[in-house]
């Protein structure tokens, strides 16, 4: 998409007029208006309704994350996409170890932490809530909630969307979130729509249209590698990401042609991302998805950002995974690990551990008592101590 | 008769329950079959699979669960039948280290957030040398939750004692209880 095309698009955008009912798929509705809120006597009051009781779960949720730098951060990314909305839109950052952003009709979007780790820069991560905003500006929710209800499917479609707060003590707000999002798998318009959309609005931004398409095939990777769509929410309301990849490629093309400003953003992505990444790691890992771990740890090493860190938990994944010779590995990636100067020290005591496990004595004593020594107030000193005790 | 069961069945659906509840009156019980306690106070007890499970004023408020014998390669929780690759397992082989980190993944994996472990240390579990660390977290409705592991490997299987409650009440509330009833553990 050029430039001056986009221009239009967004213009049309945040335009008040009502042409914009006639563009896009059948029974698309104006865009959303800054500051509107649908009037009381509507279906779509009702739905917003619904959505604001999911955001009062959302408030307190435990999966909150409250680095207030990561929220300033990614609220400013959507506010640089959509500047006149930027008021409307609440931001919800969630520990959830998968890839996922969506929004709800009522403004209120969200973002899992599996999403910051498996983008490598700002323009990505832009890109995707670029999407999101486009289905938000579009009214998608409202769309769909009219051809559910068409097609006779109304009450599954008003439980689902209530269901969440009836969960019980022990379901994970992952699950809840998922079926969430399930609830707005749009139409196959609706997402080539949101990506046009998302797209303008994140090269109107200045961001590298290059990158969007990128999202999709590590996406793509991950899925491939791991032959499980399950852990895909993502794709299961998106379709079709290789025909994206290659829609997104062409609208790329033609943005590249007028030249662009090319933000990539990967300084600052990582500024304020590499404080949270240990976080992210640990969290990843307790998926026990190692196949797909192991896509996004590849990744990161290419990046090459914190590579002592990378070879710990590249040490954790195989120690975890324990397939016949992962021991071997593991040792490997811990040793590795400490030729950088950012391994955790947290490392010693892992390599501590495989060597107490494997008999291997005198490596066991060493690196306990470097653990102990750079971690002077470890919490499970005690521990440590009894080991190095059954050691002598 | 089948009334009493019709409203029985139709109780447990409205308070959520699977298995019925027993009273654990004040005295000495047995554990599973390797080790007795001794409570000062009346619990409510139900038990699924190798867990059972003791609480005074509901188990989403606090709860004592005693883990009776893992064996290698079985998992804390039972997962959804799909999830259940997924779930951590224990191994016989583990370090206690590796035992708390199976433990602190189990409870991650059932829907609590920020699950976090500290003060791993040894600790007697009887008349056998254990472990003990505690626990934090938050319920996916923000709820701060508190909790305490004790537990040892006996004969390669895995033993643990359970307690946790929510932060600001009902943790505390029965804690010197439960320190007394870790406290009694006698082998049977």
């Amino acid at each position: 998409m050029s430039l001056a095309r986009t221009g239009v698009l967004v213009a049309l955008l945040l335009s008040t007029t009502a042409c914009a009912a006639q563009r896009g798929s059948p029974g698309a509705l104006p865009d959303i208006q800054p500051g509107r809120r649908p009037d009381l006597e509507t279906e779509e009051a009702g739905l917003w309704m619904q959505t604001d009781r999911l955001e009062a779960d959302l408030k307190t949720s435990g999966a909150l994350v409250a680095d207030s730098a990561l929220n300033a951060y990614v609220r400013n990314i959507v506010c640089r996409l959509a500047e006149a909305y930027c008021a409307d839109i609440r931001i919800y950052i969630l520990r959830v170890p998968y890839f996922n952003a969506s929004m709800m009709p009522n403004g209120v979007m969200q973002v899992w932490t599996g999403l910051i780790l498996r983008v490598d820069n700002e323009a990505q991560l832009a890109y995707v809530l670029g999407h999101e905003l486009g289905h938000y500006l579009r009214r998608h929710s409202i769309q769909r909630w009219r051809d559910v209800r068409a097609k006779s499917a109304f009450l599954e479609f008003s439980g689902l969307l209530t269901a969440p707060t009836g969960f019980g003590p022990l379901a994970s707000l992952g699950a809840q979130l998922a079926l969430v999002g399930s609830i707005f798998a749009f139409s196959r318009d609706n997402e080539r729509e949101a990506d046009e959309l998302g797209f303008g609005l994140a090269v109107k931004a200045g961001y590298d249209p290059r990158e969007a398409s990128k999202v999709w095939e590590a996406l793509v990777e991950e899925r491939d590698a791991t032959k499980d769509s399950a852990p895909f929410i993502f794709f299961a309301t998106h379709p079709a990401p290789e025909e994206r990849i290659e829609n997104l490629k062409a609208f790329a093309k033609k943005s590249a042609l007028d030249g662009g400003h090319a933000i990539i953003g990967r300084e600052q992505f990582l500024a304020q991302t590499r404080p949270l990444r240990t976080m992210l790691l640990r969290d990843e890992l307790r998926r026990r998805e190692f196949t797909g771990s192991q896509v996004v740890l590849d990744r990161l090493f290419e990046a090459g950002t914190g590579l002592g860190e990378l070879y710990f938990f590249q040490g954790e994944l195989y120690r975890l995974r324990d397939n016949e010779g992962d021991r071997e590995k593991t040792t490997a990636a811990y040793q590795k690990a400490l030729e950088y100067g950012d391994a955790p020290v947290e490392t010693h005591r892992a390599l501590g551990l495989l060597f107490f496990k494997t008999g291997e004595k005198e490596k066991a004593r060493l690196a306990f008592e470097r653990y102990l020594q750079q971690r002077v107030n470890a919490e499970d000193r005690e521990m440590i101590e009894a080991y190095l005790r059954q050691l002598e | 008769m089948k009334r009493t069961t019709a409203v029985l069945t139709l109780v447990m659906l409205l308070t959520g329950c699977a298995t019925p509840y027993t009273l654990i009156e004040p005295g000495r019980t047995a554990v599973g079959d390797l080790y007795t306690v001794e409570s000062q106070i009346s619990w409510s007890s139900t038990r699924t699979g190798k867990i059972e499970l003791w609480t005074v004023d509901g188990n989403g408020l606090q709860a004592l669960r005693f883990v009776n014998g893992l064996a290698d390669g079985e998992t804390l929780f039972e997962g959804k039948r799909k999830d259940n690759k997924k779930m951590p397992t224990f191994r016989k082989n583990m370090t206690i280290s590796e035992i708390m980190e199976f433990v602190v993944d189990s409870v991650a994996l059932q829907g609590l957030e920020r699950v976090e472990s500290a003060g791993l240390r040894p600790y007697k579990f009887g008349n056998t040398q254990g472990f003990r660390f505690e626990l934090s977290y938050v319920s996916s409705k923000g709820l701060e939750g508190q909790g305490a592991v004790v537990g040892a490997v006996v004969r390669e299987r895995l033993y643990l004692i359970v307690y946790s409650g929510t932060r600001a009440y009902y943790y505390p509330k029965h804690r010197d209880h439960v320190e007394r009833i870790i406290g009694s553990i006698r082998m049977q």
